[in-house]
């Protein structure tokens, strides 16, 4: 049994299902991310776990401790979880040192010490220890936060959306700074968050979440490369998802014949490629003679973006689409991010070079012949 | 719009050109003039304090101040401010924590019914108490109605707090180990504190300045003793050196205020959307604790209804002589409309100054207002009687001088709401109409007044209503023959004639209670709900 186990926690906030029957586990001393779009119910998740609200059905457990089944329930002050919240959420009558010192006993003679010792962990000047919390800058206030949530030691720290309130620039550097800090005290983490790449980059194991249930549940590399439905393939990241026939180990679509893994083949089945998957070569002069199994795409159209540009291709010439009985072939347009350099001029022939194996979606039902909106 | 521009000489220096922000451009002389006349006008009380003060001697002044009389009214004055104020203040909170936090059954209900008692004049709350018990005296007796008269000036900012606080922060507090009840006091009073400093100087600056309150119970406090003193002696040094007393204890109050305030901000730290709190649960705890609200009502709302009907019912028909109370109910529209719009008026010059132009002028004379509408009425009016009589006698008693009264008790009140909505009405507009070669006066008159007049009929209404109920400075300055629905319900509840005066209080509870409405809706809004 995991550190923190949660079986089948259900909450119903009136007429919607906020949580609808959440399993999840999480090992000791690891990270983890539950990402999802606003109004999944993370947030309610995450206040179920430290205690702020209660589930009405379900079970909580922490290190073998029941803290929450069905609608009894540990009081959030006896649970010994930390919470860093958007805002940092810091006490604004009180000093810096007031803060971080609130979960510790007032008498501890170790007290002052320990104040200290967090604000180093956390990279702060102890002077900023007499402020007040308006005195401090965004990323110090989180700092502030994160420094007072594991002031007492707590069992489980939960992050919820941390960075989201810190202007770009900060936000990547104090994520980085948090997450080094945490898995140098070895503290459990969930982090909840809206933003992929910070899920992805964030955490040993990311959840995603939509409409009160878990829809895919793994390592960061197994969810980007693997994931179980077209909706978890485009949240974390931009995704090609096509029609495919598949034969031995291949899948025969309208960007080519790609490589699958070792996966059931079900015919026809809808697979997914990562768009830095698809290279690009001029298709003249020909180096090479095309053969059948070439595929070309003319350039319908280029944006310019600085450091990405997005060029819009169709497909001109390929390989056999699969064929979904009662529809009729769509032309094949798609959308790639490319580095200016590399952007040729709208007319332009390419042949397509595809990298690495495509992925069959398992619970996609192979329904539309064309391509899906590429985010 | 801040800054310099800055050009290059012929020999390759920087010039600095100052560009004067707009904000910055002088005020139209005027308007800064009418402004500096509203404001020496409301100096006029504090000013006859002084005057009066140097002109009696210290010597004389001394004697008058140092007795044991006025050492009674002081340890009476005090007395009631220190058990009121701590009490109403416990009341109003506990009753906004049941109101706002938690599941409490007709929440709604109970938060409009812990305002409702600011409908009931406080001398017609004294009245209903003391016709109900007779015996009912002295400083007990004045602390009881004293809490129930003046409470929902403590609940409004208090409830007000409530609603804006941030769970987060109590989520934050529970997750590091503090219980509910830890968490209430280190986490939740605190924050409420600039809410209960706020509505304590108001309950206590009344406490100072109410007359019929305690004059119905023969209770002394030092606004009482100067009535008094003004009705034997007429205009005699001993009212006035009392006056100067009272005065010194308003300024104290309000400087114990500015202090205990500080300059800590309250606010929320960092951004995002604030979360709505969820309410805690009572469970069974709920029929215990509607006790509370219910008490408070039945003693705020209840015992005055009951002895009011009580009244009307004993008094019958023949207590509803229709010629003088619509007289009574004239004279005293009248007053409270002419009362208002004067208010109002004197209030638009520092106002606009205030949106338009704030500067250090500004906040000085700004002040200068705020200190006239924190004295008691008792003292504005003295101060204007000893001026008449002894510099402009034909304007004793007249109309003029007790509108003047008015509009310098209740100036503040009409400066709050007009402000609120100039500062809504954006300067652009009154650039554009410049532009288009309107005169200045014009710009404000079809611009600016016409956007802000919901809050300019805002304070009017503030105003009229605070007229409505007044007694003491409408006795003291109103021409003769002036009768008032307070004066009248007054004279007749003094004569213990108690069912002739009840048809009179009722008008007063009736009149006041859309304008109670109107400030608890406002006082939610405010909080964004």
């Amino acid at each position: 049994m995991s550190f923190l186990t949660l079986q089948a926690i259900r909450k119903r906030y009136g007429a919607t299902m906020a949580l609808d029957g959440i399993d999840l586990g999480v090992e000791r001393g690891s990270r983890t991310a539950i990402v999802g779009p606003s109004g999944s119910g993370k947030t309610t998740l995450l206040r179920i776990i430290a205690g702020s609200d209660t589930p009405d059905s379900g079970r909580l457990m922490l290190g073998g401790e029941t803290l929450a089944d069905g609608a009894s329930s540990v009081p959030a002050y006896r649970r010994g979880i930390g919470i860093v919240a958007q805002d940092g959420a810091l006490f604004p009558h009180l000093s810096i040192a007031e803060n971080i010192g609130f979960g510790l006993p007032r008498r501890d003679s170790g007290r002052d010490a320990r104040i200290r010792e967090l604000m180093a962990m956390v990279e702060l000047d102890p002077a900023l220890l007499r402020r007040r919390p308006d005195q401090l800058s965004g990323g110090q206030q989180q700092r502030v936060a994160l420094a007072r949530a594991l002031a007492p030691r707590p069992r489980l720290v939960l992050l919820d959306e941390p960075f989201s309130a810190l202007d770009t620039a900060l936000r990547a550097s104090t994520r980085k700074a948090v997450s080094d800090l945490l898995s140098a005290a070895g503290v459990t983490t969930i982090l909840v968050t809206h933003d992929q790449a910070e899920a992805l980059s964030f955490a040993d194991q990311v959840a995603v979440m939509r409409q009160g249930k878990l829809l895919q549940v793994g390592s960061p590399r197994e969810l980007y490369l693997r994931p179980s439905d077209p909706m978890v393939a485009s949240f974390l990241g931009d995704a090609i998802i096509i029609p495919a026939e598949m034969a031995d180990g291949w899948a025969r679509c309208a960007l080519g014949i790609v490589r699958v893994g070792d996966q059931q083949p079900v015919s026809p089945a809808m697979i997914m490629l990562r768009p830095e998957q698809i290279g690009l070569m001029p298709a003249e002069p020909l180096t090479q003679p095309a053969t059948e199994q070439d595929v070309f795409a003319r350039v319908v159209e280029t944006d310019f973006g600085g450091a990405l540009c997005t060029i819009t291709l169709e497909v001109e010439r390929g390989a056999s689409t699969a064929k979904i009985p009662g529809e009729a072939p769509a032309t094949t347009r798609f959308s790639l991010p490319r580095a200016p350099m590399e952007t040729p001029e709208p007319g332009t022939l390419m042949r397509l070079i595809i990298n690495g194996p495509g992925h069959i979606l398992p619970n996609a039902v192979a329904t539309t012949s064309s391509l899906p909106p590429i985010r | 719009m801040h800054g310099s521009v800055e050009t290059i000489r012929p020999d390759g220096t920087p010039i600095l050109l100052r560009v004067r922000p707009w904000s910055r451009r002088p005020a139209p002389p005027w308007m800064a003039i009418l402004a500096v006349l509203v404001s020496a006008a409301s100096l006029l009380p504090l000013g006859f304090v002084i005057g009066v003060t140097i002109q009696t001697g210290w010597a004389t002044a001394s004697a008058m101040i140092f007795r044991p009389r006025v050492g009674e009214l002081m340890v009476n004055t005090v007395l009631l401010v220190i058990a009121t104020v701590p009490i109403s203040a416990v009341l109003a909170t506990a009753l906004a924590w049941l109101t706002e936090r938690t599941d409490l059954p007709a929440a709604r209900l109970w938060s409009w019914l812990a305002v409702a008692p600011l409908a009931v004049p406080a001398f017609v709350q004294s009245y209903a108490w003391i016709s109900l018990i007779p015996s009912l005296h002295g400083l007990g007796a004045g602390v009881l109605i004293s809490v129930l008269a003046y409470f929902p000036f403590l609940y409004l900012p208090i409830s007000a707090a409530m609603r804006r606080l941030d769970p987060g922060l109590e989520d934050a507090a529970a997750s590091l180990g503090h219980s509910p009840a830890r968490v209430f006091f280190r986490i939740v009073l605190p924050q409420l504190r600039l809410a209960i400093l706020g509505g304590a100087l108001l309950v206590a600056l009344h406490l100072l300045a109410e007359y019929g309150l305690y004059a119905m119970i023969r209770f002394d406090t030092f606004t009482t003793a100067i009535v008094e003193q003004f009705q034997s002696t007429f205009n005699g040094p001993a009212a006035n050196m009392l006056a100067g007393v009272l005065v010194m204890c308003c300024l104290l109050l309000l400087t114990l205020e500015a202090g205990l305030r500080g300059r800590e901000r309250y606010a929320r730290v960092g951004s995002g959307a604030a979360m709505r709190a969820r309410p805690l649960r009572l469970g069974r705890a709920a029929w215990p604790c509607l006790l509370l609200p219910l008490l408070v009502a039945f003693l705020s709302l209840g015992v005055p209804a009951l002895t009011l009907a009580r009244w009307l019912i004993a008094g019958g028909a023949e207590i509803w002589d229709l010629g003088s109370i619509g007289l009574a109910l004239g004279q005293t529209l009248f007053l409270a409309l002419a009362g208002a719009a004067l208010a109002t008026m004197a209030a638009i010059p520092m106002a606009w100054l205030s949106i338009r132009r704030p500067g250090r002028l500004q906040r000085l004379l700004e002040g200068c207002n705020y200190i006239v509408g924190s004295l008691p009425g008792v003292v504005v009016a003295l101060a204007l009687v000893t001026i008449t009589v002894r510099v402009a006698l034909p304007l004793y008693q007249t109309l003029f001088t007790i509108l003047v009264a008015y509009a310098l008790m209740f100036l503040p009140r009409a400066l709050i709401s007009l402000r609120a909505s100039m500062a809504q009405a954006p300067v652009e507009l009154e650039q554009a109409a410049a532009s288009l070669g309107r005169r200045p006066i014009h710009v404000l008159w079809s611009v600016t007044m016409r956007l802000a007049a919901p809050g300019a009929a805002a304070s009017m209404a503030l105003v009229s209503l605070g007229v409505f109920n007044e007694l003491t400075a409408t006795q003291m300055l109103a021409p003769n023959g002036t009768r008032t629905l307070a004066m009248a319900f007054w004279s007749l509840s003094g004569e213990i004639d108690y069912a002739a005066a009840a048809p009179y209080a009722l008008i007063m509870v009736l009149f006041s209670m859309p304008l109670t409405w109107l400030l608890y809706v406002q006082s939610r809004r405010s909080a964004g709900r």
